[in-house]
């Protein structure tokens, strides 16, 4: 009932003072409220900011990035109500609740995916590019100025949720395609970026597992694969085709690992739809969310030795790491997957950099560590993790427009039988690339 | 009393070889992959079935022994003593293969685990006069009990539990009409309860972290049921039973709770929602043939309508592929004439068979089980005894089943 009252006042808010919020939302504003206590101690009152109103002791505010990390560095306590807010008026998620809380199942995906489709004609297309095992859709979110048509604009992918367990890698790719079509009216910026890219979404990659997650063990991490020894699943991304099956420490051959590879590179229907959506556009860039970490890697993940542009992809996750680190001073460190985090073979962002260097990127979203939650995170804090990361995200959809992909060799993996090795080979003209050695 | 015995063993040893003829006979549930919601035994439970019909297959449309026969066809209220008691407890015992998080992918079992259930199935009483006749039951027909898990190792552990049970509170209602007809309805006022509780707990030299996932629902329901019996002769009496679809819908609480208390993080996601379970309606006829003084037999087959079954559970539709099958069961019945402290009784040996498709339509399973029954009956009192022993085939996994029911009648004036 508060929430609700509170949702009032601020929807009314926002008729009576939209150029603040409207001026706002084009650097990705936020409401927050800080104790009326703290807000006096700190001088708030005379800094400038958008005040909003106060109820129950607190003040709200509209605030920006920076004036959110203004907050921080003050160490004044700040709540974002923005999603609750929202959520009480209304406008927020339609089916979210249920045994997963906030965040999103399957079921309540597609729901509120097709509200975005319904809401936003021309904008949003909601597309079917592949179906489980299970039989539940694979659903991607495309944005642009017209989604029906294919006009060969570059194109951007952000998926999440290849691990069921990582829900909180569903939430920040699917805000992101909210964010974008709610503000599309409301800033040049994005409206730029709409009209000049295709943005591909793709929240869950791995619906089965999900489910399974949600509705019976909340750990689980593969898909749903019957396995031919009694276990279950295979892990999607180890199941890629490039690098697959390089060795068995960056996956597994066993069926019951956690990091089982499948049985043959795109066996799965979940790959096999990304590798199907990649190839079918003009894809420059990528992201696949996972957590936990707080960290953003880049190939390669199978090998140590360094992927043939890692300087580049070193300069784009260290661009991101600092739009992240500037919304509220999360620390998202960064660096080649392999030596950064461990090593891993048949993952997405290694295929998706193998086929003409599209920039790729691994971001393990918060928390740090276990003993902050792991694959956990608090509701309260999905806000909070999508907004953070919202500026990395609009940064590598701007660098893909800018930056066409050089045409070069696709790298490939040659190996013998005794002694593996790999070799970038030449297959569609343009300069050799060096020869790699494990 | 000799001769008696004499008879005894030879009804015992026609009818184990009419079994035998008839190959080996079933019983029990396959579960869907991780339905939590299937009863133990079989989805296919209609009413509470009383010891002496366990016996002969579970046949219970056409003829009655209390009053626990109201529960599928009140109409045989009128075959009743013009008062009568029952009550009635059982043994259910049933190996499952996948559910839950077992054989699903998170712990795997070597052979099928399997769990025993002691309970009480129904009390009921039952009053005639005249052309009407009434009954009262309450019958726990339905458990949701799982073999509990315990697995870990140093450091690790795992643990699952999950029970929960139905209960059904009936009032039947039965009027005699012309030409041997019976007619009867019956209210039932249904209420299921299921809890489930996992619990995770990892614990090394710097912390403990502990993942919990509790989850519970009462859900309540009602629905008609009714029959319709014709005394064909004084011999044969066939018998039409309806169950009406209902929806059996409750609160649902579940609260996902990740702690390290050593670094203060306690994550709770807490969910409160309206559970539903869509049942479906059943019909079935059945025919109850008194061959002889001595010897008789009684046949069902109930046609369940699965494939309109419905969940929705936490806000969100479960998916149940399921379609509708037709069980059917019979028996035979013999009662020997004998003397118990030089008082006339009778001794019922009853053998059955039944036939019991589950409903999941990727993988067709069926349980096959044979029945047995005995008992005592003396002028007032009557103690049956019956065990059903099922084996499953078509999910390869050759899952049991077994039920013995231990019912007692008593009734104030025999009929």
């Amino acid at each position: 009932m508060r929430m609700t009252k509170l949702a009032a006042i601020f929807l009314a808010a926002l008729a009576i003072v939209p150029a603040s919020v409207v001026a706002a939302s084009e650097e990705g504003a936020e409401i927050v409220s800080v104790a009326k206590t703290d807000f006096a101690a700190a001088g708030l009152g005379r800094r400038g900011l958008d005040r909003l109103m106060e109820k129950s002791g607190r003040v709200y505010l509209v605030v920006s990035p920076g004036e959110m990390s203004a907050l921080a560095v003050l160490r004044v306590p700040y709540a974002v109500e923005t999603p609750g807010l929202l959520r009480a008026a209304g406008q927020g998620v339609s089916a979210a609740g249920g045994l997963n809380g906030a965040y999103h199942s399957a079921y309540e995906l597609e729901t509120d995916l097709r509200i975005l489709e319904r809401d936003h004609p021309g904008l949003a297309s909601v597309r079917e590019i592949g179906e489980t095992l299970e039989g539940r859709k694979i659903l991607a979110l495309k944005i642009s100025d017209n989604a029906a048509a294919d006009e060969g604009e570059p194109a951007v992918l952000f998926v999440g949720c290849h691990h069921a367990r990582e829900w909180i890698s569903v939430e920040v790719p699917f805000l992101f395609g909210k964010r974008l079509l709610e503000s599309y009216d409301l800033s040049a910026k994005v409206r730029d970026l709409v009209n000049s890219s295709e943005i591909w979404i793709v929240p869950i990659a791995n619906p089965d597992g999900l489910e399974y997650s949600i509705h019976v063990y909340r750990y689980w991490r593969k898909n749903r694969r019957a396995n031919a020894d009694g276990t279950f699943g295979v892990d999607i991304n180890r199941n890629y085709g490039f690098a697959w099956d390089f060795d068995d420490i960056g996956s597994s051959g066993q069926p019951g690992s956690d990091v089982y590879r499948g049985t043959a590179p795109f066996s799965e229907p979940e790959t096999a739809a990304i590798r199907d959506l990649f190839a079918s556009r003009d894809f420059r860039a990528m992201i696949s969310f996972h957590s936990y970490s707080q960290v953003i890697l880049y190939p390669w993940g199978f090998t140590t030795a360094a992927a043939p542009d890692g300087p580049g992809l070193d300069a784009v996750a260290a661009a991101m790491s600092g739009l992240i680190r500037d919304v509220r001073g999360t620390v998202y460190s960064y660096g080649q997957a392999s030596r950064h985090l461990y090593v891993t073979n048949g993952d997405t962002a290694d295929w998706t950099y193998s086929l003409a260097g599209a920039p790729s990127f691994t971001i393990e979203l918060p928390p740090a560590d276990i003993d902050q939650g792991g694959f956990f995170n608090d509701e309260a804090a999905i806000g909070a993790v999508f907004e953070e990361n919202l500026p990395a995200m609009l940064y590598l959809t701007r660098y893909a427009i800018d930056h066409p992909l050089p045409v070069r060799p696709r790298i490939r993996i040659r190996r013998d039988r005794d002694k593996p090795d790999i070799s970038p080979r030449p297959d569609r003209g343009g300069r050799p690339a060096p020869r790699l050695v494990r | 009393m000799e001769s008696g015995v004499k008879r005894s063993r030879l009804a015992i040893a026609v009818l184990a070889g009419c079994l035998c003829l008839c190959g080996a006979a079933p019983a029990q549930l396959v579960l869907g992959q991780y339905e939590d919601e299937a009863p133990l035994g079989t989805w296919n439970i209609l009413g509470s079935a009383a010891a002496a019909a366990v016996g002969l297959g579970g046949a219970q449309f056409a003829r009655a022994w209390d009053g626990s026969a109201s529960l599928v066809n009140p109409a045989l209220l009128l075959t009743l003593p013009r008062l009568s008691a029952s009550i009635s407890g059982s043994f259910t015992g049933a190996s499952l293969y996948r559910y839950s998080l077992v054989n699903t992918g998170v712990v795997q079992s070597s052979g099928n685990p399997s769990v025993a259930v002691v309970g009480v199935d129904q009390g009921s009483v039952a009053l005639r006069a005249g052309k009407w006749a009434l009954a009262a039951v309450v019958a726990g027909p339905e458990s949701y009990v799982r073999p509990a898990i315990s697995a870990g190792s140093a450091g690790y552990e795992l643990t699952f539990d999950q029970t929960g049970q139905l209960r059904i509170f009936h009032a039947g209602v039965a009027r005699r009409l012309p030409a041997g007809l019976s007619l009867g309805v019956g209210v039932n006022f249904a209420a299921g309860r299921l809890e489930r509780a996992t619990v995770e707990r990892a614990a090394d030299a710097q912390r403990v972290v502990t993942i919990t996932a509790d989850r519970s629902e009462r859900t309540r329901g009602f629905f008609l049921n009714g029959g319709l019996t014709w005394e064909a002769t004084g011999r044969l009496t066939a018998a039409l039973i309806v169950r009406s679809p209902y929806v059996r819908k409750g609160p649902g609480r579940s609260l996902l709770r990740y702690e390290v208390p050593v670094a203060g993080t306690d994550i709770r996601i807490d969910a409160e929602a309206t559970n539903s379970y869509r049942q479906p309606w059943v019909v079935g006829a059945g025919v109850s043939f008194r061959i002889t003084e001595a010897w008789s037999l009684a046949a069902d087959g109930a046609f369940f309508g699965w494939s309109r079954y419905g969940v929705t559970s936490f806000e969100e539709p479960l998916p149940r592929p399921f379609r509708n099958v037709l069980r059917v069961g019979g028996g035979v019945e013999h009662l020997a004439p004998s003397r118990l402290f030089g008082k006339p009784v009778r001794i019922p040996f009853r053998v059955g068979f039944s036939v019991d498709p589950q409903p999941m339509a990727t993988v067709h399973s069926s349980y096959f089980a044979l029945t047995f029954g005995t008992g005592l009956e003396l002028a007032a009192l009557a103690v049956d005894i019956s065990g059903g022993f099922g084996r499953e085939k078509g999910s390869g996994r050759s899952l049991k089943s077994g039920k013995i029911v231990l019912s007692v009648r008593y009734v104030a004036k025999p009929s």
